[in-house]
């Protein structure tokens, strides 16, 4: 009888109850008397009635209609297994896209997060350099695995890149030349203390994408992020040299992309405040990161203020979506969650007959395929999330080559969970990949598990704005509309 | 003619694979981009099958010497033609060598090298699509011919399903057999390789889907009239379903049309690779019945699969080119769908696709309606 049951997730909403069914991906609307029917069918607690509930569960006419149109399937996932995983090492051999190459690991700033600071399980701020010899080799990695792709992206790293700047001048001027027939582009994060006018213009001439990191107003900026010598903040620093690069290259300076490590010490509304208000930064791109929780040596409580002013920003943001409010009262910091939420609610639920006897949740990539990263040695990981002391997390060496083995086991990490991982609701949505399971030496079941509830949890949320969004009228449509005029 | 193919990839493999089809010119270097990574290694790297016994060499000016004519071929890869390739044809026409384009040119470039050629007094062959001069069908004409001739349909899900492959293999192996064989390939330089290009009418923005129809069928009849041949085959460019909302490969409206004027005895699809279940096939066979009217006899499986998640995040077609020895090892199961599915890349799958094609239209054969 258990088998019977159908795989949903419920959830309700002020202004209505819905199913999220699984094997479809549909979301239903019902009435409340079939929603708390399927609660009890759900509900474990209630094993004594089940017989009777099940009775109701199957004739109940809008049950059955329901079940008829496809819905309300208890079929699961037989088998976790990776799509990829079958043609990993031709995936890996035609379809890498970027690598990141860590020509430093000395950085002139010591910020309090920095995954190298000392906070967290991971190498420390180091004076060791890559080699030209070893930038060569990387970039002819990239090139030799690329056959699929047309486009493919060279990143710096570090520390600080730009105090190897004569090395990534050289490693641009190399990529440009082997990549013959073949886009490439550049990328590039740095803390934005070092520009000068030479740096400048030599990554304009070449079109390399700058992200800098800027956390907020002086005393926000400069809580985190000081100098290694003096210790003093850098936000005086890093304005002045944003003025001078916008002054003298406003058109280059445009295509900045911001980066806001977010720390939960701080007041919201005055990082809201101050990337709304100040000029520099007015007409520039913006992305927002929490500091990160993973590898972290300490427990970071969350600032309930913190969340308040969110949460209301937040229902700012839904008043605009919903014509109420202007645009302009909403901070910049929350703007990409709607289109975050339109993404994975109209153009990623895609829908389907039923969930596949094998497949992967979602969560991870193609490990090496998306972000490979080189560490000043040529040890390969597969991003530069991940922590550089992790042994399940390198991958390879540049002289050597891809370790499919470890490979496979990163992209099946949903098998060291199997069984949880078929029964859960939020399987295809799932963002945990295997950086959520890396013990350094080992891939952890446990610590995998210990997220999977905050990832439900957010996915309800996510649902829950989604359907109530709808519920006042909000349009997901895209307005892209094409029309023949006639005349 | 001694001839250097550039910029070489994947597109040109087939054609280097089966170069006793192409009569005039011996293919004697490929040459493409460093950046396309096939520098000293086999041609056969660009389609992931067998070697070729060409090795490829990214140095353009250095292989002149070994040529008397450059092919400048069409190509899957994103590449800047006005940058890239451009000087190179010029390069070539100074050195005095035989220019033939595949590549599609827009009028004004088509015009300067063609001048350039005059010039240098270089033969120049382009080979790209043609403007049609079209007149409307008047009503009492617009009527189609029955086709007496067997005739076997190649179609695909998509681009990059090895079509090309499995037209040329078939028209080698059938030949081989002893048959006369009629045919029209999906790109626009099939008569370099001896049959039909997929006619440019076809392609017009001028010609009402209704004339392309009928045009078709008379291009066809003509063929069949003209060649008296034992079969014909036809090749259908693209895909014949979108893929889905996004990738919508011109909704198989070329398939459609082709399928309209034509009815086959044995159509042949080729599939991306993926492991799929028996119902797949069986749905895919209705599909193609309802919408076509025709049966798919065999499939092909190709060593490409679709790339479904970097397609979604990239908004862009995108494939996973896999090695075709892989290909054979993966068909194996189907044997118990009771479904025939080859690997045209495998020389024993070649031979046996053409084999079933012919044993099944000797059993049609059988039943001779007058």
């Amino acid at each position: 009888m258990n088998n019977e049951r159908p795989f949903i997730h419920l959830f309700y909403t002020k202004g209505g109850y819905y199913i999220f069914d699984v094997n479809t991906n549909a979301i239903i609307k019902v009435e409340k008397k079939e929603y708390n029917l399927l609660e009890d069918l759900l509900n474990k607690n209630t094993l004594l009635n089940n017989d009777f509930i099940y009775e109701e569960y199957k004739e109940n006419a809008k049950i059955i209609s329901l079940k008829e149109k496809g819905y309300l399937s208890s079929k699961k996932t037989k088998e976790i297994i990776h799509p990829i995983s079958d043609i990993l090492e031709y995936y890996l051999s035609s379809k890498i896209k970027m690598i990141i190459l860590q020509v430093t690991q000395q950085c002139n700033l010591r910020c309090e997060y920095c995954a190298y600071s000392g906070s967290y399980i991971n190498r420390k701020h180091k004076n060791v350099r890559m080699s030209f010899e070893t930038a060569k080799k990387g970039i002819d990695f990239l090139i030799d695995n690329s056959k699929d792709i047309d486009e493919v992206n060279v990143g710096f790293y570090g520390g600080e890149p730009l105090l190897e700047f004569e090395l990534v001048k050289k490693a641009i001027l190399y990529a440009e030349e082997v990549a013959e027939g073949k886009k490439i582009t550049f990328s590039f994060t740095t803390n934005g203390t070092l520009f000068t006018k030479e740096v400048i213009e030599f990554l304009m001439k070449h079109d390399v994408s700058i992200t800098i990191s800027l956390d907020g107003p002086k005393e926000v900026h400069d809580m985190n992020r000081k100098f290694a010598v003096s210790g003093c903040g850098t936000f005086e620093k890093i304005t002045d040299n944003l003025e001078f690069f916008k002054n003298n290259y406003p058109e280059y300076f445009k295509k900045i992309l911001f980066n806001a490590v977010i720390d939960y010490k701080s007041s919201f509304s005055c990082l809201s405040e101050f990337f709304t208000s100040y000029d520099v930064l007015k007409d520039s791109y913006l992305i927002t990161s929490e500091v990160s929780d993973e590898y972290s040596l300490e427990q970071r409580n969350r600032n309930e203020d913190y969340d308040v002013q969110l949460s209301y920003e937040m229902f700012k943001m839904y008043l605009a979506k919903l014509n109420r409010i202007d645009n302009k009262n909403v901070s910049k910091l929350v703007t990409s969650y709607f289109d975050n939420l339109r993404k994975k609610m109209i153009t990623d639920r895609l829908r389907k007959e039923s969930v596949n006897d094998k497949g992967h949740h979602g969560g991870p990539c193609v490990p090496g395929a998306q972000r490979l990263f080189m560490d000043v040695d040529g040890n390969l990981f597969p991003c530069e999330r991940v922590s550089e002391e992790s042994d399940v997390m390198r991958i390879g060496h540049i002289n050597n080559g891809f370790d499919y083995n470890k490979i496979r086991n990163l992209l099946n990490i949903g098998k060291i969970t199997e069984a949880n991982c078929i029964d859960c609701w939020a399987f295809d949505y799932c963002s945990l990949c295997a950086t959520f399971a890396d013990e350094l030496d080992e891939l952890s079941a446990k610590k995998k598990l210990s997220y999977c509830q905050s990832v439900r949890y957010s996915l309800e949320d996510q649902l829950k704005d989604y359907c109530m969004l709808n519920e006042f009228g909000c349009s997901f449509d895209d307005s892209n509309i094409l029309r023949v005029v006639e005349v | 003619m001694k001839t250097l193919i550039y910029p070489y990839d994947l597109q040109f493999a087939s054609i280097v694979r089966h170069k006793d089809l192409v009569k005039d010119l011996e293919i004697v270097a490929l040459v493409s981009p460093r950046g396309w990574s096939m520098n000293g290694k086999d041609g056969g790297v660009a389609d992931n099958a067998d070697k070729l016994g060409i090795i490829v060499s990214h140095e353009f000016e250095n292989s002149l010497n070994l040529c008397d004519a450059v092919l400048f071929s069409d190509y899957v890869q994103k590449l800047d033609f006005e940058s890239i390739i451009f000087p190179k044809i010029f390069k070539s026409i100074e050195l005095k060598k035989d220019i033939i384009i595949t590549n599609p040119l827009s009028k004004k470039n088509l015009d300067l090298i063609s001048k350039k050629c005059d010039e240098n007094k270089v033969r120049f062959e382009y080979y790209g699509p043609s403007e049609v001069d079209y007149e409307e069908i008047p009503d009492e004409v617009g009527f189609i011919h029955d086709i007496n001739t067997p005739v076997i349909f190649v179609v695909g899900m998509g681009e990059r399903t090895n079509k090309f492959e499995v037209q040329l293999s078939l028209r080698e192996s059938i030949q081989k057999i002893g048959y006369k064989v009629s045919q029209i390939g999906t790109r626009s330089y099939c008569e370099l390789l001896g049959f039909h290009s997929f006619p440019s009418f076809m392609y017009s923005k001028k010609i009402s889907e209704t004339d392309k129809i009928i045009y078709f069928n008379h291009f066809v009849k003509d063929i069949e009239i003209k060649e008296q041949p034992d079969l014909i085959i036809i090749g259908i460019p693209g895909g014949i379903f979108p893929i889905n909302n996004k990738f919508l490969n011109n909704f198989g409206i070329l398939a459609y049309e082709v399928s309209q004027a034509v009815t086959p005895d044995s159509t042949i699809l080729s599939l991306y690779y993926g492991e799929y279940i028996s119902k797949y096939f069986t749905s895919l066979k209705e599909s193609v019945r309802y919408r076509f009217g025709c049966d798919v006899n065999c499939f092909n499986m190709s060593n490409v699969a679709f790339d479904w998640t970097d397609a979604k995040y990239e908004n862009k077609l995108s494939y996973i080119s896999i090695q075709s020895k892989y290909i054979d090892k993966k068909i194996e199961p189907y044997k118990v769908y009771n479904q025939k599915v080859f690997n045209i890349l495998n020389k024993n799958g070649n031979q046996d696709m053409a084999q079933y094609i012919i044993d099944l239209l000797a059993d049609f054969g059988q039943t001779e309606c007058v």
